[in-house]
């Protein structure tokens, strides 16, 4: 469990704060998806959380250990996955993995055990022989995760870990996440690739220009969110628009109806299909659709605005 | 715990292992040239010192090879080999002395015996040929000439050997030393340099120091030892080298070398050790992946910066042992007490880079910027140091050679870092570098083993203190 209070970072003093009075909490077993801009602050916040970044302000605990004060026992349980993961490169990835290894207390032949099935968790084992300067981005990205793992962290931050994987590194950190929270690990999951973040995470922070804008569950946004309704029906005629203008602005598409931002709460759409049908009209499909994460982003930073 | 780790760590990484093979093998070769051109310029033979005594007793040639250096210190080890009619014998030196028996066989008829020999090891050689009298039977006296006392004022010296009928000693013999014109004949008892009777009394070897003037030096000496009603003369050259003088300034010249050499190579493993343990990572966000470790920045820092504090005073433990060595072997002399406080002065200029780089580590925003004020900085204050503190001092240190000059061409040398061992030897020596031949009280140009202390610590603690907060903050 990570606890983040009042977290304030000045690069330098004449200029903007890089995040302001940031402030959250992971728990365990949740995936927490970290929503925002280029330069919004999400980084920011993960190396701060990580320990390699001191804060202005503020302070993060990791299991009860303050990471400034008792950093060699808070990041103990920290796992971070850097955007840009950077390593000494003219080495190979065993000599690496058992040099971090050794931070740990992990020596020897545990430490080259450990190493090799985090290789092979992340699909290296057949680069052992190979220098990192020569991985693709990708591998490079497979060896962030299993360097990042070697502690086996209770806490793992993901900062843009999806990007510069082919879909099989997607499929293969997606199914990792999935797995971490079975294991009643916490997760933050910082990434462009909203759609991912949708699907994955429990709970969802916005961060817009360093300041968390919005933090809401999976379940907020269907409530909280806009939503249309798509429907279409098999005999359609000019007097269907007008009936389903009752309910909201009416958009024709490809002979699909859709209702946007509806007049009727969510538990009142069946009133249409009902309404329709007593005029005559077959019904092929009918179904409220939920604004996306994206487009409920970018409705909230234009608001913010 | 893990600092430990971090450290360990670092002295085992290839930076550590390859800085050890420069020094190793670029230490000797400066310091072999470095001895050979200082002895050139001194004169002062480094080479080997022999003589073949023999007798002959019941139908064997004894001889006696005594092999001594240019201090007269009898030498181990030394191949030596003879050769009579083609025959060929060989021993090795054991005290300076290698010992041949051979048996006269065929060569009792013969009056006088040709002998060719071959002496040394393969960095010092010499050969030639002596001639036994088999008539006589015994060598007589015999001289080593041209060698050198550290403790004598004067420094000349020469052995006296004696092998009578069976190798017996000398009992008593009178020995006259004459100042001469080169060639010339003794003229008169006012050049006498030292007349003494001598009894060998059981010895066969006897070594003599006499004390000369300076009017002494300029000419040859003459040496007349009258034994019974035999008289032995032998004339020596020219002994005007070991003055008194030349002897101190050969040392300090030998110690201005010998820490320039090291100096350079230490400052640059400590600049250059900082850039590639901690700078180079601290600037390109390598350090980063081992920050999110459970170590602390400071503690990162300190472990490495320890690490590699280590590397730099075993480089110069084994540089400057290395040099010490080299130059004894060569024959110079160098007392190890003097030069202690050298490598701790050296080592500081390590310390002091490696701090500096540590400081800039944490200024720089890029590793270009980095690696270029490094090289900046080495470039001003360890290349060209005496050429700036020239140009400096020539501003306001008044005339060239007084003592205003010399003050503030010392405190100036404060100022830069790699000057902190030209400024122990200036004190141990008493003589400014630029002013080798001048003696100078160093007290009074500010020169004390506190203010020398004071500036190391200063130099070393304040940029790794600065370092040490930066790291804490960032």
């Amino acid at each position: 469990m990570i606890s983040i209070d009042n977290l304030t970072k000045f690069y330098n003093r004449s200029k903007n704060p890089a995040i302001k009075d940031v402030r959250f909490q992971l728990n365990d077993g949740e995936i927490l998806g970290m929503v925002g801009l280029n330069g919004a602050g999400k980084t920011t916040t993960l190396k701060i959380i990580a320990g390699v970044l001191k804060p202005t302000e503020g302070t993060v605990t990791v299991n009860g250990h303050n990471i400034f004060t008792e950093k060699e026992k808070a990041v103990k349980d920290v796992g971070w996955i850097p955007e840009f993961p950077n390593w000494e490169v003219n080495v190979k990835p065993m000599i690496l993995m058992k040099y971090f290894a050794g931070f740990y207390g992990l020596r020897g032949k545990d430490a080259e055990r450990v190493s090799l099935e985090l290789l092979k968790l992340v699909g290296l084992s057949n680069s052992l022989d190979k220098k990192i300067s020569t991985f693709s981005q990708g591998m490079k990205k497979r060896f962030a995760i299993a360097e990042s793992l070697i502690n086996n962290p209770q806490n793992i931050l993901m900062d843009e870990t999806l990007n510069g994987l082919d879909p099989e590194g997607i499929r293969l950190v997606r199914d990792l996440i999935l797995d971490f929270k079975k294991q009643g690990k916490a997760i933050i999951l910082s990434s462009h690739i909203l759609a991912e973040v949708q699907n994955l995470a429990d709970r969802f922070i916005f961060i817009h220009k360093g300041s968390v804008i919005k933090t809401f569950t999976r379940d907020e946004i269907s409530k909280t969110s806009n939503y249309r309704i798509r429907l279409k029906v098999l005999n359609s005629n000019g007097e269907l628009t007008g009936i389903l203008r009752n309910y909201g602005e009416v958009i024709e598409n490809n002979s699909y109806y859709e209702i946007m931002s509806p007049s009727l709460k969510i538990d009142e759409i069946h009133i249409i299909p009902e309404i329709l049908v007593k005029n005559g009209y077959k019904i092929i499909s009918f179904e409220p659709v939920s604004e996306s994460l994206e487009q409920y982003f970018f409705r909230l930073i234009g608001e913010a605005k | 715990m893990n600092f430990w780790y971090e450290i360990r760590r670092v002295l085992r990484s290839k930076f550590i292992i390859i800085v050890l093979m420069i020094i190793l093998i670029l230490t000797p070769l400066i310091s072999y040239e470095s001895a050979k051109s200082t002895m050139v310029s001194s004169t002062g033979n480094g080479g080997i010192h022999f003589s073949f005594p023999y007798f002959i007793s019941n139908d064997t040639i004894h001889i006696i090879a005594y092999v001594v250096n240019s201090f007269g210190v009898p030498l181990d080890s030394q191949s030596v080999l003879i050769s009579i009619n083609n025959v060929n014998y060989s021993s090795s030196t054991i005290n300076g002395y290698a010992n041949f028996s051979i048996p006269l066989g065929s060569l009792k008829n013969e009056s006088n015996i040709l002998v060719s020999y071959n002496l040394g090891t393969e960095y010092s050689q010499d050969s030639g040929v002596f001639i036994i009298n088999t008539t006589q039977g015994y060598s007589g006296f015999s001289l080593i000439n041209g060698i050198l006392n550290p403790q004598n004022s004067t420094r000349l010296g020469f052995i006296i050997l004696f092998y009578g009928p069976h190798g017996s000693p000398a009992n008593k013999f009178n020995l006259s030393l004459y100042a001469i014109q080169k060639n010339g004949p003794v003229s008169s008892n006012n050049n006498l340099i030292l007349e003494q009777n001598y009894s060998l009394s059981g010895r066969n070897i006897f070594y003599i120091f006499p004390n000369l003037n300076y009017s002494q030096l300029e000419k040859n000496q003459m040496i007349i030892i009258h034994y019974g009603n035999n008289t032995y003369e032998e004339v020596l050259g020219p002994l005007t080298i070991y003055s008194q003088t030349s002897n101190v300034l050969q040392k300090n010249a030998e110690i201005y070398t010998m820490t320039g050499v090291l100096n350079f190579f230490i400052a640059l493993v400590g600049i250059f050790g900082g850039y590639l343990t901690y700078g180079k990572d601290k600037t390109s966000g390598i350090l980063e992946s081992v920050l999110k470790r459970p170590i602390t920045a400071r503690k990162l820092l300190a472990a490495r910066y320890s690490a590699t504090s280590i590397v730099v005073i075993l480089s110069v433990l084994v540089s400057g042992f290395l040099s010490y060595f080299i130059y004894i072997e060569y024959g110079q002399y160098i007392n190890i007490s003097e030069i202690i406080p050298i490598f701790l002065g050296v080592a500081s200029t390590g310390l002091i880079y490696l701090s500096i780089s540590y400081f800039f580590a944490h200024i720089a925003k890029s590793q270009s910027t980095l690696l270029a004020s490094l090289i900046v900085f080495y470039i001003i204050t360890a290349l060209f140091a005496s050429i700036f503190l020239l140009i400096l001092v020539s501003e306001i240190g008044g005339p060239i050679g007084s003592i205003n000059y010399e003050r503030v061409y010392t405190m100036a040398s404060f100022f830069f870092p790699s000057e902190i061992p030209g400024l122990i030897v200036e004190y141990e020596t008493h003589t400014v570098n630029i002013f080798i031949t001048q003696s100078i009280n160093p007290y009074s140009i500010g020169l004390t083993p506190l203010n020398i202390t004071i500036a190391i610590l200063i130099w070393i603690f304040v940029p790794l203190a600065f370092a040490l907060w930066r790291s804490d903050k960032d």
